[in-house]
């Protein structure tokens, strides 16, 4: 009989393997809401490298780019891929200006809903910011030894239409975002992770246009 | 006394029922999913249908080759969306997906080949109204029926210009174009 309790522990040990990561509750999770606030609101500008991986369900495939990010507070974002090609995204007040070879595109958000709303959840969400934003998410916030991780549940129908969840990683020592996973309805997801990050630097104006 | 009569002594009854458990709970098992898992995946049912036996781990072991991708503007009065146009063929029909530059899917779809037509299998919320599938359909299957047959001719109604590799399709009774560069 010994024996199969002992079978039973292992078995029991296999199937709910005890996680690492420590959900956060009331004034734990206030404190590290407030702590990455802080550090977030304060923020100038932002530079860094990334590689976004998007996992396409339907085509049973993944798309890896690699590129830079720039931003400007308070709605100023350069999203440049560099490979596997060139391309370039700027968002900078209402306006988006886009490059793909040759070809130069300017969009007026003032008219486009939704492309301001995803500009506006973008910029939030890869400076941290979008962790203060009660109105459009609620949080929720475990962490280890090396790292914050914020799963952001949205809250408005729009949003709803947009992701399933947003998980950002911050790094426990700089309170930067290290990773974003956008999770959507579809099964599809992508995650962002980001390097060489620099912040508070003087940024050319000239990255924010065309 | 209880009857074991199914089995030799009490203790493989026991080390039977832990077994039984243990496939229940083992992940692949449908009890071993969380709520999230089993949320997500009532969501996903109709795609799940088409990639039947698929994972995210199997992605690294199908061919990309044939994976053609576009950089993609659709622009209408009051709407815009960008990002990218991506295509593969497969089993003689080509399957295809866009998403915006933060990796966020718009339209998943089926063009079959065999009559030009377009079936979306996906759509993102903002979109999802009858009257902006039904014209998406339409389009759609024009621009993809041009951009993988470039001899083929544009139904009445539509225009087409090419200009440093972009690609413009325009509806023009509804004013809708839709420009493609090869990325």
């Amino acid at each position: 009989m010994k024996k199969i309790i002992y079978l039973l522990l292992i078995i029991l040990a296999y199937t709910f393997p005890v996680s690492s990561q420590t959900p956060l509750t009331g004034k734990e999770l206030s404190a590290a809401v407030a702590t990455l606030n802080k550090t977030s609101s304060q923020l100038k500008s932002l530079q860094c490298d990334f590689t976004q991986t998007k996992h396409l369900k339907m085509l049973k495939d993944k798309m890896i780019s690699k590129g830079k990010m720039y931003y400007s507070s308070p709605d100023k974002l350069r999203w440049e891929y560099t490979s596997p090609y060139q391309y370039i995204f700027i968002f900078n007040g209402t306006k988006v200006y886009i490059k793909n070879k040759g070809t130069q595109n300017v969009i007026d958000t003032k008219s486009n809903k939704i492309f301001k709303e995803v500009a506006r959840i973008m910029m939030q969400t890869v400076t941290g910011k979008a962790l203060s934003n009660s109105e459009d998410f609620s949080v929720s916030i475990s962490k280890d030894s090396k790292s914050y991780q914020v799963i952001l549940t949205p809250k408005k129908k729009d949003l709803k239409q947009l992701f399933y969840k947003v998980r950002l990683n911050f790094s426990q020592t700089s309170k930067l975002i290290t990773e974003i996973r956008l999770d959507e309805k579809n099964g599809d997801y992508t995650v962002i992770s980001m390097t060489n990050t620099k912040i508070d630097i003087p940024l050319n104006a000239k990255l924010f246009s065309l | 006394m209880p009857n074991y009569s199914l089995f030799k002594s009490r203790n493989t009854a026991v080390l039977t029922l832990i077994l039984c458990l243990l496939i229940l709970l083992t992940p692949g098992s449908s009890f071993g999913r969380s709520h999230d898992d089993c949320e997500k995946e009532s969501v996903t049912e109709s795609l799940e249908v088409l990639n039947e036996g698929s994972t995210p781990d199997d992605y690294d072991s199908l061919s990309k080759s044939d994976l053609t991708r576009w950089s993609f503007r659709l622009a209408a009065q009051n709407a815009s969306f960008t990002g990218f146009f991506l295509m593969r063929e497969e089993d003689n029909d080509i399957i295809g997906s866009t998403i915006n530059e933060f990796g966020i899917s718009a339209i998943d779809f089926i063009y079959l080949k065999k009559n030009r037509k377009i079936k979306i299998t996906g759509i993102a919320g903002f979109l999802n109204k009858w009257y902006i599938k039904l014209l998406l359909r339409k389009d759609l299957s024009v621009a993809v029926s041009k951009l993988t047959d470039p001899s083929y001719n544009l139904p009445k109604g539509y225009g087409y210009s090419e200009e440093d590799g972009t690609i413009t399709i325009t509806n023009r009774k509804q004013n809708v174009s839709y420009q493609f560069s090869l990325l």
